[in-house]
C-alpha cells in the first residue's frame, strides 16, 4: 500500500465546540512529519479519527486511501501510540503485546523483538502498574512498533522521558523514516521535536495556520540585541532600526545585522556593553504563530 | 470467521493475563463447596437427626445439592462477563483493543464468545464442587449420590450451559452499562436482593408465580432442572401454600439467550458506537 496519511476538509463537532475545524493536511513517508499545537488545538481528537476511534462530523481521513476501519491488517499498516495511560495495570508489558500481536493477527516471534528494540526486555514480565511514565511510553512505542508498519502515528511519545529516552526517540524516529516509513508525531512543545521533524503541521483551535518544512517556520530575520552603557545616545543612533527592548533594557534591532549595527555605533562614539544576534529559534516562530492566531 | 476466530484467541488472552479470572475461579469453588457440602449433610441423615424437614427423595438431594454451582455461583460467570468490557473502558484499554480490531461487531463477538467460554469453565469448576464434595457428602450420611444416573449428567451439562449463557448476559450488561462500578452495583442489587424478593413476592399469587417463572434467575433454574429458590416448598414445610410455577429446561434457556441477545444487541448500537475517546 502507499503510505500517505491524508485528511480532507476534516470536521468534529462536540455539541457546540467545533474541536476540529476544516483540517486538511497530507503526511508523506519517508519523513518525520510535526503534528503541533497548543493543548487543547485538536490534535489528539484529529490523531483519533485518522485511527477510526472517532468519527468524524464531516470530511475524511485515509491511510494510503483507506479509512483505518478498512484495513484488512491494521496493525501490519499502520503502528500507533496514543496515550501512556492505556494499559492494564494488572497485565505484565509482555502480556499486553501478546495481546495486541493475537488481535491483530501479527507473528508473537515480533513481541520479543519490539521489546528490545525499545529496551524494556528487563521490565517486559512485571506488571505495567509499576511502570514510570517513561516506561509506559516505551510500552506505546513497542506496540506500535508490533506490527512492523510503515505508517507510525504517535501521539506526545516524548512526554514523561527523560533528556536520555527524549534524544533516543528523536533518533528513533529519524531512522524510522529513513527506512521509508510515515511518521506523524503530535507534540505541543516545538523544541521536543524540532530536531527530529522534516515537516510541520500547526494547528490551533482545530484549524491549520502553518503546512511546511520546519525551516520554513523560522522568523525570516533574526534580530539583533545591543547594549551601552548610554543607552539613551545608541537608542537614539539606531532609532530607524529600534523595535522593542529585551527584559534587561538592551535594546532589539531588526532589519540590521549585528556587524552594521556595530558600525553605526562605533561612527557614533559609542562603546557597546552587549552586542548580539538573538537566537530566537523555531519555538518562537512557532509561538508567534499560535499568538497571531488567538488575535 | 477468521476475524472472529482471531478476536476470541486474543480475548481469552486477555482475561488470562490478569488475575481476576482465577479469583473468581476460588470464590465459586469454595463457596459453591461449602453450600453444596451443608445441603447435602443437611437433607440427609443430620437433616433426620435434628428431626428438621421431611425427607426428600435420592432424587431431588442430588438434584438441589449438585445445582448449587449454578443457583449460588451464576454470579461469577455474569460478573466476569461483565468484567470483560468494563475493564476496557475503566482501565482506557479499549483504545489498543480497536486499533487491533478497528470493527466493533468483531470485538463484541469475541467478547461474547469468549465471555461464553469462560461461563463455561466457571460452569465445571462449579460441579467440581457441588457435585464433587456434594456427592461425597451424600455418600458419607448415606444417601445415594445417583452419579450413575443420566439424569445427574444430563443436569451437570445443563449447568454448564446455563453458566455459558450466564457469561454472554455479562459481555451484554457490561457492554451496555459501559462503567465497571455501576455494573457490579447493579448485578449486585438485581441478583441479591431484587429478584430474589420479585421471586418471594411472585409466590404469593398464581398470576404472579406465572410472571415470576420468566425472571432471569427462575429461568437459570429451569434450564438446570433445580435451585435453591424452587424447592424452597419442599424445604420449608411454611412455605408450602406458595404458588410455583416453572419454565421446561429449554424455555429456560430460550429465556436466558434471549436475554444475552437483547442486551447485546442494544449495547451494539449505543454503548459499543460511541467515540472513543
Amino acid at each position: 500500500m502507499t503510505r500517505t496519511i491524508e485528511v480532507s476538509r476534516l470536521s468534529k463537532r462536540y455539541r457546540d465546540v467545533l474541536a476540529v475545524d476544516d483540517l486538511s493536511f497530507t503526511v508523506e513517508p519517508g519523513r518525520v512529519t510535526g503534528f503541533l499545537g497548543p493543548n487543547g488545538a485538536g490534535k489528539t481528537t484529529t490523531l483519533r479519527i485518522v485511527l477510526g476511534l472517532v468519527g468524524a462530523s464531516s470530511g475524511a481521513a485515509t491511510i494510503g486511501g483507506r479509512r483505518y476501519r478498512d484495513l484488512a491488517h491494521p496493525l501490519r499498516d499502520v503502528g500507533a501510540s496514543l496515550e501512556a495511560t492505556s494499559f492494564h495495570p494488572g497485565r505484565t508489558g509482555r502480556d499486553h503485546l501478546r495481546v495486541q500481536a493475537a488481535a491483530g493477527g501479527v507473528p508473537r516471534e515480533r513481541v520479543p523483538l519490539v521489546l528490545e528494540q525499545v529496551g524494556l526486555t528487563a521490565a517486559a514480565d512485571r506488571r505495567v502498574g509499576g511502570y514510570s511514565l517513561g516506561m509506559r511510553q516505551r510500552l506505546g512505542l513497542a506496540a506500535a512498533l508490533l506490527g512492523d508498519p510503515g505508517v507510525l502515528v504517535l501521539d506526545e511519545p516524548i512526554n514523561g522521558l527523560d533528556p536520555e529516552g527524549i534524544r533516543w526517540v528523536r533518533s528513533l524516529l529519524r531512522a524510522l523514516a529513513a527506512q521509508g516509513r510515515t511518521v506523524l508525531v503530535s507534540s505541543h512543545v516545538l523544541s521536543e521535536v524540532e530536531q527530529a521533524v522534516d515537516d510541520l503541521v500547526v494547528i490551533d483551535r482545530g484549524r491549520s495556520v502553518y503546512q511546511g518544512p520546519v525551516t520554513g517556520l523560522a522568523p525570516e530575520r533574526p534580530r539583533v540585541v545591543v547594549d551601552a552603557e548610554r543607552r539613551a545616545d545608541l537608542a537614539a543612533a539606531l532609532a530607524a532600526h529600534v523595535v522593542g527592548e529585551t527584559a534587561e533594557g538592551a535594546l532589539l534591532l531588526d532589519g540590521v545585522d549585528a556587524a552594521e549595527a556595530g558600525r553605526i555605533a562605533f561612527s557614533a562614539g559609542i562603546a557597546l556593553t552587549h552586542l548580539a544576534t538573538e537566537a530566537q529559534g523555531l519555538e518562537g516562530g512557532f509561538l508567534e504563530l499560535i499568538r497571531g492566531a488567538e488575535s | 470467521m477468521n476475524a472472529i476466530a482471531r478476536s476470541v484467541g486474543a480475548e481469552l488472552l486477555r482475561v488470562l493475563s490478569t488475575r481476576i479470572w482465577w479469583i473468581l475461579a476460588l470464590v465459586l469453588l469454595g463457596y459453591t463447596a461449602f453450600v453444596a457440602a451443608f445441603l447435602a449433610l443437611f437433607l440427609g441423615d443430620l437433616g433426620a437427626l435434628l428431626g428438621g424437614g421431611t425427607r426428600l427423595p435420592p432424587r431431588s438431594i442430588a438434584d438441589l445439592v449438585y445445582s448449587t454451582a449454578t443457583s449460588v455461583g451464576y454470579l461469577v460467570p455474569v460478573l466476569l462477563g461483565a468484567l470483560i468490557v468494563t475493564s476496557e473502558h475503566r482501565n482506557r484499554t479499549l483504545t489498543p483493543t480497536l486499533l487491533a480490531e478497528p470493527r466493533r461487531g468483531v470485538v463484541v463477538a469475541g467478547k461474547a464468545i469468549a465471555g461464553a467460554a469462560f461461563g463455561a469453565l466457571y460452569g465445571i469448576v462449579g460441579l467440581l464442587a457441588s457435585v464433587g464434595l456434594g456427592a461425597a457428602v451424600i455418600a458419607w450420611g448415606g444417601g445415594d449420590p445417583l452419579l450413575g444416573s443420566g439424569d445427574t449428567w444430563a443436569l451437570i451439562l445443563r449447568a454448564v450451559l446455563a453458566m455459558a449463557l450466564w457469561g454472554l448476559v455479562g459481555v451484554g450488561l457490561g457492554g451496555l452499562v459501559a462503567n465497571q462500578v455501576v455494573a457490579i452495583v447493579l448485578l449486585l442489587v438485581f441478583t441479591q436482593f431484587v429478584e430474589p424478593i420479585l421471586r418471594l413476592v411472585g409466590g404469593i399469587w398464581e398470576w404472579s408465580a406465572e410472571v415470576g417463572k420468566f425472571l432471569p434467575g427462575a429461568a437459570s433454574d429451569a434450564l438446570v432442572g433445580a435451585g435453591l429458590f424452587g424447592s424452597l416448598g419442599a424445604l420449608d414445610p411454611s412455605a408450602a401454600g406458595m404458588h410455583s410455577a416453572a419454565l421446561s429446561w429449554w424455555e429456560g434457556g430460550l429465556v436466558l439467550a434471549a436475554l444475552a441477545a437483547v442486551l447485546l444487541v442494544l449495547s451494539r448500537v449505543t454503548t459499543w458506537r460511541r467515540d472513543v475517546a
